[in-house]
């Protein structure tokens, strides 16, 4: 009797190898894993079992790593280097492509960049000839092999033809978060909080394999997280609660609990040593707005209470009034662009005196009319956050002491970016503040930095600056060096002081405006001009952007495009010259691993982890680092690119302390020379220049690591050594900058940015937010009564970031889940439109877009909101096209009015919907 | 509003409420028909033995329905080749004691052919494989509207019925003196239990034994079903009793009518209120310091649904 | 005397299909045969909803109504509780299938491929052909419980010894054990917990056990 079940590879007699490898097709990796090969081909994803003590979740992967394989064998890969024949774009024309060998495709492309750097690197309206745009936050990187130092020997590039970075994003957050704390990205310190709050953040979907585990092991713990969104989503079904709000108005709600924190409750169940002593919340402020400064050394002043006097905040053995209002006889307080007055007898206000006033009209019977919620539950979750917050305890981290504040706020995206997300950060940071939970075990901190350097250690990103506070590389904004024209064509050094001059603002700046200029030119500025040359990888803004239809049309009139593709798509759909460059399980690449990441990756270790193929290469596709090579050669790059190979712009420098792996400059290495020099530089780095095993033993290896402080995960502690505060509640700085902003807009005659320098205030407080998108229904000509809906999007774990819309298999799983077939609708909804499940309906913007879509009912819906999940709508790319699901992006609105000051808007608008006719079966309607 | 809102949302529960089993199509529908008609016709035919009716076409024709029912469930199989092990489950198995009985039916029904008086004890076998239909039906809990055990009065006395149904059309060409007087009885009584039972298995299906969808197949199914296939045939018999000009073409049609019926009822159950019995849980959890909810069995009515 | 179950813990799953698509990896199952999947279902009405996660497979019936109705003794239960399916005696008759109260069965006729009619190079070599036309299911992955058991390592602990879905899953939302042994982390939850079975009311005995709040609750 043959019971065995069918095994596939062993059963049959194959020969079995199992090959260690990472995943890190989304931004929340990178995770390890092991890819099971039998004779040769590739069979199984598998956890890397190997990594239960070292990866934060058990070197598990997630349901997107398992479908690697099927991308790597798919009959739709595009095999062979491919030529555009037909010189005209557009959606409606057959590119015509046609496969060419390797060395005819590199001679165009190298042909085009030598006459670029012939001509120069810069066209005469000042940008880079040469664009490149590549996919989600940063993780086509660990793909691209050494193509970073092909691009850093290049010279200038514009990197802010974004394909959903900037605008999809964690926005305000990650501005705004690493200004107040150096947090790029912000969590709960799960599992050790017992209280979150997350208005919208959808963990469950978005945070990655360490997220889903580490909120899985809290609920284990008896957690409880309040979800809070216009729709139930994969994360408010794993919360205790769900509290549906109407879209737009999260601002409302938290500067509400803020309100019950401190008006309906004990003052001392607040932190207020944290407060006093960790915060800017003593500092004086005069009456024209500005801190009341110290005249002799301009330091900021507060009042000392054991002397009775105003102090610099410095001022060892000072006890400081957090609160009240106190007589200063003599103080100065400077203003924008070295405005400075002189005070004498006069009244300073402490900050939190200023913001308890400030919040004292949000009271919950007021928050619970503008976010539709009722009153009481609102002040339900305030009292329980506050009961939750553990104030007065601590607990040791690695042999550290530290306060124990196990509540956290969390905020998504749409939350967290365009208007009203910079109230939501500032809202969510003070109600971490006044509970002492920021940046502490337990509550609210930040992952990592990416505007700020040094990357790897957000710890050491910081020195103090005058006034007691973390410094921050603002862009200027003071006369002499304001960046008057901008250096790229989104503008974001001119106009987006906090996003800073990293390798990431230009990809964080107001990345809509790349395409937006292009075709709606702004008074004051250089037109902007479609860049000669745009490269694009592992990324597809044709779908993934707002507006789609618009940033097809500027795509299609690009003069040369190139794009690494694995299939057809609806980016590459416009390319000149497509390349194939080897996928995820083919290439080889090793990478950095540990230390904290976005999004829940926190790890005890650090080190590196090795990809490596494990299917052989399929057709002609090559290495990622030998098309880099060839291309630094053909383009008389090859020193410099080398030299940026052995600086360690590809990920490891090649020389350390007391050991050096770099490359001769003046040839021309093999991608396994390349990654060899790096294993051993990885080795020699992790063991203090003692060891240097190279490529074979990491490929036996997989990643190699070594331990990483748990104590490095909290940013407070290494403040106060410093002796240096939080910049909050009061915001001078970013008020100055404002100010300063201003000014040189003026001075330069633009008034277009006008309205973004509203949101530089020192207390954040609540506008009307969705009215914004009301009053742009009437600037698009239409009535807000003949737009009802709002429409909003949710990501699906199993296609965030992927580029595997092409993937069977990941559609297959998906259908299980709710909404990746459909457009989401309370039946209450579908009354009013007089539709059914499954029947189809047309959803109209006012931009005068339309979709059409079948109806999918939920109770777990506002009855004013639908929900298009994901982005799908494809039309070039194979299989996804035949999906027939519509997506928000063609709905959605690129506006300067929807822009805000950080140069972000949100993924919403308001919509008319109506069942479809029968000519109207199609996804366009 | 459109009328189907006044109610239900109309929510479809998409891969979590019972749906239409595929498993067994027309294929296997096909053989209780064959199989029900059959072994009814052999049961009569047997019982008119002992009344010293004979004929061979009864004989061959019950076997017939019977052989085509396997036939067609045959072709339903994934490996025909390996058909044969089909006897091995007699341990447990309906299906092999279905199969184990046709392997006495039908050398007992060739027989006949050459031993007349063998046909007295092809009831015995015929009333077994009917029997072993029921239960094969009842013993697949997977099915709502199967597993009922009305359903083996139910699919016994459809399969009766059935048969005199299929004698009362073949006498006029089988037997010399036409059907027997008792037989128009025999179907009044085999008529008036299959609409009882039917009645009581409906009501219980629609009470909550059944998932709303195949209970509303069956609803929608009844009264045709109990006019056309039981009623009718019925008002026949009486038109036969009264006038004797259509006496015989009467008890034709009644007997047409009452087969047409029971297949449509086979059909019907076997292939249309076949929703399985869908996912469902006990409890909603609690997530974290959350409150555990209320189960939920959608797809089942409201009353069903698990506290 | 030993009874492998699993224990699918509600308050844990997010539905993520991890466990789904891990078991079409080591079953090498067609498009659409999921031994394993993780069901999305909405409980309540506006504004009171909750979505709850529910995986769903072969529960391993300790009274399975697909042995019991099986005219070949294909499917057949052995002594540690699985219920197998000999797939050379199997002849396709569906019966199991419409027995199943759980739907965890499937049949497939013909060969069928992700991406329709061009099969992958991982496809041909994991092309089974005895699994045409019979029935399929989940087996706990039994090649390798009987690997560890084998091997001296523990269903459930080892992963090597553990069905692919419970290895795979990302919140630990799933854990494979002896449930008779009373110190195996399978016992050791239900002592916890409060648990389910699904149907049970039918008499199966299913061997999935879901958790839904913790005991002291």
């Amino acid at each position: 009797m043959n019971a065995a079940p069918a095994t596939g590879g062993e059963a049959l007699g194959g020969e079995v190898k199992r090959v260690q490898s990472y995943c890190y097709q989304c931004v929340a990796g990178p995770d390890l894993m092991t890819v099971k090969v039998v004779d040769g081909i590739a069979t199984e994803i598998e956890p890397n079992f190997s990594a239960v003590g070292t990866h934060p979740a058990e070197g598990k992967v997630c349901v997107k790593a398992f479908g690697l394989i099927q991308k790597a064998y798919s009959p739709h890969r595009i095999l062979t280097p491919m030529k555009r024949t037909n010189p005209k774009k557009g959606k409606d024309q057959d590119p015509g492509f046609v496969p060419i060998s390797w060395d005819e495709a590199m001679g165009i492309v190298a042909d085009k960049l030598n006459t670029i750097r012939a001509e120069g690197l810069v066209d005469e309206a000042g940008y880079p000839k040469v664009a490149a745009s590549f996919g989600g936050a940063g993780t086509p990187t660990q793909y691209m092999g050494s193509l970073t130092a092909f691009l850093s020997a290049w010279g200038p590039i514009d990197f802010g033809f974004g394909s959903g970075q900037g605008v999809k994003c964690y926005h305000s957050e990650h501005l705004y978060g690493e200004f107040w704390h150096r947090g790029y990205v912000i969590t709960p310190d799960t599992p050790r909080a017992k209280y979150i709050i997350s208005c919208g953040a959808n963990t469950e979907a978005s945070a990655g394999v360490c997220g889903v585990y580490r909120h899985a092991e809290a609920r284990a713990n008896g957690a409880k997280r309040v979800q809070v969104e216009p729709h139930l989503s994969v994360t408010g079904a794993c919360s205790a609660e769900w509290l549906p709000i109407r879209p737009k108005t999260d601002a409302a709600f938290l500067m509400t609990l803020l309100n019950v924190l401190v008006h309906e409750s004990p003052r001392d169940k607040l932190d207020l040593p944290f407060l006093r002593d960790t915060t800017s919340s003593p500092y004086l402020v005069g009456p024209d707005g500005w801190y009341l400064r110290d005249p002799a050394t301009s330091k900021p002043l507060l009042w000392d209470e054991a002397t009775g006097k105003a102090v610099p905040f410095d001022t060892q053995g000072a006890v400081p009034a957090l609160e009240g209002r106190f007589t200063v006889a003599k103080a100065i307080t400077l203003g924008a662009d070295d405005e400075r007055w002189e005070h004498s007898d006069v009244v300073g206000t402490t900050a939190f005196t200023l913001f308890v006033e400030h919040v004292k009209d949000y009271t919950p019977a007021w928050g619970a009319g503008i976010c539709d919620v009722p009153e009481s539950r609102i002040r339900k979750i305030a009292q329980e956050y506050l009961a939750n917050a553990c104030v007065g305890q601590t607990i040791e981290i690695d042999g550290q002491t530290m306060p124990y504040r196990p509540v956290a706020v969390g905020l998504g995206k749409t939350v967290n970016n365009g208007w009203g997300g910079a109230e939501c950060c500032w809202a969510r940071t003070m109600l971490a503040v006044l509970v002492g939970a920021l940046e502490v075990p337990g509550g609210t901190v930040g992952t990592t930095i990416r505007i700020n350097r040094p990357a790897a250690n957000r710890l050491e990103s910081f020195e103090g600056c005058l006034d007691g506070f973390m410094d921050y590389p603002f862009n200027p904004t003071d006369k002499a060096t304001w960046q008057a024209n901008p250096i790229i064509r989104n503008s974001y050094k001119m106009l987006v002081p906090l996003v800073g001059n990293s390798s990431w603002s230009p990809a964080l700046g107001p990345t809509q405006f790349s395409y937006m200029f292009l075709d709606e030119p702004q008074d004051q500025i250089p037109r902007a001009t479609f860049p000669e040359f745009l490269l694009v990888y592992r990324t597809n803004p044709v779908i993934s952007f707002w507006d789609t239809d618009r940033v097809a049309s500027v795509v299609s009139r690009m003069p040369f495009v190139v794009c690494f593709a694995v299939t057809r798509d609806e980016t590459n759909h416009f390319a000149d010259i497509l390349l194939p460059d080897r996928t995820d399980l083919e290439g080889l690449q090793l990478i950095r691993i540990g230390g904290t990441k976005f999004q829940e990756q926190y790890w005890t270790q650090q080190g590196f982890a090795l990809r490596q193929p494990s299917v052989a290469p399929q057709g002609e596709s090559r290495d990622f680092t030998d098309i880099s090579t060839e291309l630094a050669v053909r383009t008389g790059l090859l020193e410099k690119y080398n030299a940026a190979i052995n600086r360690g712009s590809h990920g490891v420098p090649l020389k350390g302390p007391n050991w050096d792996f770099s490359l001769p400059l003046d040839k021309a290495h093999t991608c396994e020379d390349i990654w060899d020099a790096s294993c051993r530089s990885a080795s020699a780095e992790l063991t203090g220049g003692a060891e240097s095993q190279g490529l074979d033993w990491w490929k036996d290896h997989g990643f190699r690591t070594i331990a990483f402080s748990e104590a490095n995960w909290f940013l407070t502690p290494a403040l106060k050594a410093k002796g240096l505060r939080y910049e909050l509640p009061y915001q001078e700085r970013l008020t100055r900058i404002g100010h300063q902003l201003a000014n040189r807009l003026k001075e330069a005659g633009i008034t277009w940015w006008d309205h973004q320098l509203t949101e530089y205030r020192p207390l954040m407080d609540w506008h009307d937010f969705p009215k914004y998108w009301e009053d742009h229904v009437v600037e698009c000509g239409g009535k807000v009564a003949d737009f009802p809906f709002w429409v909003v999007t949710t990501r699906s774990m199993q296609y965030a970031w992927g580029s595997n819309m092409h993937i069977p298999l990941m559609r297959e799983v998906s259908s299980h889940i709710k909404g990746h077939d459909g457009v989401v609708m309370n039946p209450e909804a579908a009354r009013k439109i007089g539709v059914k499940e499954g029947e189809r309906i047309v959803v109209t913007s006012p931009i005068g877009k339309s979709v059409c879509g079948r109806v999918v009912l939920s109770q777990g819906i506002r009855p004013d909101t639908i929900l298009m999940m994901s982005q799908f709508d494809h039309w070039a790319t194979p299989v996804a096209k035949d999906f027939d699901v519509p997506s928000m992006n063609r709905l959605t609105a690129m506006a300067m009015s929807l822009t805000d000051a950080t140069g972000s808007s949100a993924d919403l608008s308001r919509v008319a919907i109506r069942k479809a006719g029968p000519d109207e079966q199609g996804r366009r309607s | 509003m459109s009328e189907e809102f006044e109610d239900a949302p109309g929510m479809r529960h998409l891969g979590l409420a019972p749906w239409l089993q595929t498993a067994w199509d027309m294929r296997a529908a096909g053989n209780f028909m064959g199989g029900g008609t059959g072994t009814g016709l052999l049961i009569f035919t047997s019982l008119g033995a002992f009344g010293g009716i004979h004929s061979p076409i009864l004989i061959l024709a019950g076997l017939a329905l019977v052989g085509l029912g396997l036939f067609s469930v045959f072709l339903e199989i994934g490996r025909p080749l390996r058909a044969l092990n089909v006897l091995l489950g007699g341990k447990r198995s309906w299906m092999t004691r279905e199969a184990m009985v046709a392997g006495v039916l039908f050398p007992l029904g060739l027989a006949t052919l050459f031993y007349p008086d063998l046909a007295k004890l092809m009831w015995i076998p015929a009333s077994a494989y009917l029997y072993c239909q029921a239960r094969i039906l009842e013993a697949a809990k997977g099915i709502p509207t199967w597993r009922s055990p009305l359903i083996l009065p139910l699919t016994m006395a459809s399969g009766l019925a059935e048969g005199i149904g299929v004698l009362l059309m073949l006498a006029p060409f089988a037997l010399e003196n036409g059907a027997p007087d008792w037989l128009a009885g025999a179907l009044v009584a085999a008529i008036a239990a299959r609409i009882f039972v039917w009645m009581t298995y409906r009501r219980r299906m629609v009470g909550g034994e059944a998932p709303v969808e195949a209970a509303a197949v069956l609803i929608r199914f009844s009264m045709p079903f109990t006019l056309s296939g039981n009623v009718i045939p019925l008002a026949l018999l009486v038109g036969a009793g009264l006038l004797p000009e259509i006496h015989s073409a009467a008890l034709a049609a009644a007997g047409l009518a009452v087969v047409a019926g029971g297949w449509a009822l086979k059909i019907t159950i076997v292939t249309k209120a076949a929703q399985n019995q869908g996912f469902a849980i006990n409890h909603s959890p609690a997530r974290g310091a959350g409150e555990s909810g209320p189960g939920f069995k959608p797809g089942w009515r409201e009353g069903a649904k698990k506290e | 005397m030993t009874k492998w179950g699993i224990v699918a813990d509600l308050g844990r799953c997010v539905g993520c299909q991890t466990c789904t698509t891990a078991c079409r990896h080591a079953n090498a199952t067609p498009p659409g045969v999921q031994y394993r999947k993780v069901l999305d279902m909405e409980v309540g009405t506006f504004p009171d909803v909750r979505r709850v996660f529910v995986p769903v497979g072969c529960m391993h019936c300790d009274e399975p109504p697909c042995r019991d109705v099986c005219p070949t003794t294909a499917t057949t239960k052995r002594a540690d509780g699985m219920v197998m399916i000999d797939y050379d005696i199997c002849i396709g008759c569906g019966y199991c299938i419409v027995a199943c109260p759980y739907q965890a069965r499937y049949k497939v006729s013909k060969p069928t491929f992700a991406f329709k009619d061009q099969e992958t190079q991982n496809e041909r070599t994991r092309f089974d052909e005895r699994l045409l036309g019979v029935a399929q299911k989940c087996t706990f992955c039994v090649d390798r419980v009987d690997y560890g058991l084998a091997n001296g390592l523990t269903p459930g602990v080892a992963p090597e010894a553990t069905p692919a879905c419970v290895n795979a899953c990302l919140s630990k939302a799933l854990t494979f054990g002896d449930t008779e042994d009373p110190d195996s982390n399978v016992s050791k939850l239900l002592k916890r917990y409060k648990s389910f079975r699904m149907h049970e009311e039918l008499g199966t005995g299913p061997n999935i056990h879901y958790l839904w709040e913790t005991e002291d609750q």
